[in-house]
């Protein structure tokens, strides 16, 4: 990763206030957030104007979020309680057979996702394309451990992420692993989901990662962008998913990350 | 999947009777679901409803542009990920970037660093006439881009999109200048 220098900020083309716009549309490169972050501890304006403008952000998010909400309590209004309970006997009745400690379990319909994905992914391969494996042997390379070291939070948070991360360097995947995934479902936590799919597909667990990757309930950090685009391409490469393999690797191709040239050169080994 | 693929560009479009029928269309099955989780129907609903908002803000940001799976499974995973955490102690739900956490660390005498000034930055916005109201959104809500502003609203360049946005910021900004000075004079 280039270390940025604030002395040579001219040399890179782009101004402060195009980096802010960048930033606030979520469309940072890895480079760039490394300036910003060397611009923050020296120009007080610079970090003055990202902090305004994030608050804006911000604000109009929550603006929007009442809006709406409210006009899904007005939605509301139109089912009335009673309807409520006739159809939550009628609907619960059809669902009898199920389990409701299933449900708890690490996503149910994920896992059935999963299965089928690895079978399609073992028929893809058998039929297909003996070499997604290799490919996908050649450009894996586990991603380091970035977080430990300055892991600040609730001291629980804080003891449980030193542990996985003490995990992760032993390459003690499995139980990195578990607790990557208590982890996922704290909020203020916003890596596990990136280490969790690495300890899965560490420890081979291709279509697991792939589905904690693309977790909508994931707020990826921008830092954490392009690698969790460049392994989520790697892992439906592994399977032999290349339909999706393929538009990720072109979105880290133009993001003009430090990927962008092994996306390219794996772009054209997979033709 | 296509047609679904379809609503999402129709939600983004503005169509708030997409939304609509989305919540309609899965609120019983919701309710159900979270009855197995043994939440109350007052509860659940909140939680339907913070769903549907997050599944809209996705598809709104442009994160959500195209299903891998049916809409379904996404809000009800959406969904299953609120109620696991309403059963457990209740967190702030503020979603901080990865980035803002750091801000907020260095920074956290300065101004923006308290929740009462979103509030605050939130009244101003309302203040403002509808027209920067809808620059603002699409740039700071819809991620969109200066070209695709100057599209959507009509404007004759890019430059004239950027010069319009950074008065209304400007206007933000004299309101809240102007509310901090009355609440110190009050």
């Amino acid at each position: 990763m280039c270390q940025a220098n604030p002395g040579n900020f001219n040399e890179y083309e782009m101004d402060r206030e195009e980096l802010i716009a960048k930033y606030i549309q979520g469309k940072v490169t890895e480079q760039e957030l490394e300036i910003i972050r060397e611009l923050i501890q020296t120009d007080e304006d610079f970090r003055e104007e990202l902090a305004f403008e994030s608050g804006l952000r911000r604000a109009i998010k929550q603006e929007e979020r009442q809006d709406l909400k409210s006009f899904l309590a007005e939605l509301e209004k139109g089912h009335s309680s009673q309807a409520d309970s006739e159809n939550l006997q009628t609907i619960n009745h059809q669902h009898k057979g199920s389990n409701a400690k299933k449900i708890l379990q690490f996503s149910v319909l994920g896992k059935a996702a999963a299965v089928l994905l690895i079978g399609f992914g073992a028929w893809w391969f058998l039929n297909q394309s003996p070499d997604h494996n290799a490919l996908y042997n050649t450009y894996y390379e586990p991603y380091p451990n970035i977080v430990a070291p300055t892991v600040r939070g609730p001291e629980s948070t804080a003891s449980i992420t030193a542990e996985a991360f003490r995990l992760y360097d032993n390459k003690d995947f499995p139980a990195a692993a578990t607790l990557f995934e208590q982890l996922t479902k704290r909020e203020d936590a916003s890596y596990a989901h990136f280490y969790l799919a690495q300890s899965l597909l560490a420890d081979g667990h291709a279509s697991e990662a792939i589905e904690v990757l693309e977790d909508p309930n994931w707020e990826v950090p921008d830092n954490l962008r392009t690698p969790r685009n460049w392994y989520l391409a790697l892992a439906h490469l592994k399977i032999g998913n290349t339909e999706k393999s393929r538009p990720l690797l072109e979105q880290i191709e133009r993001a003009n990350s430090t990927k962008s040239g092994e996306a390219k050169r794996l772009l054209d080994e997979m033709k | 999947m296509d047609r679904e693929n379809n609503l999402i560009e129709q939600i983004r479009a503005g169509d708030k009777k997409e939304i609509e029928h989305i919540y309609n269309q899965h609120r019983e099955e919701f309710l159900a679901y979270a009855d197995r989780f043994s939440i109350q129907t007052d509860e659940a609903v909140d939680i339907y409803q913070d769903s549907i908002i997050v599944l809209y803000e996705n598809i709104m940001s442009q994160k959500l542009t195209s299903l891998t799976s049916s809409l379904k499974t996404y809000l009800f995973a959406i969904g299953k990920y609120k109620m696991l955490n309403s059963m457990k102690v209740k967190q702030p739900t503020e979603d901080i970037t990865a980035y803002e956490y750091l801000l907020h660390e260095e920074t956290d005498h300065e101004f923006l660093s308290k929740e009462e000034n979103i509030e605050k930055m939130q009244t101003a916005y309302r203040k403002l006439g509808a027209k920067c109201r809808e620059v603002l959104r699409l740039y700071y809500y819809e991620n969109q881009s200066l070209q695709e502003i100057m599209q959507k609203l009509d404007y004759a360049s890019k430059d004239v999109v950027k010069s319009q946005k950074s008065r209304c910021v400007k206007q933000i900004r004299e309101i809240l200048m102007n509310t901090r000075w009355t609440e110190k004079n009050s």
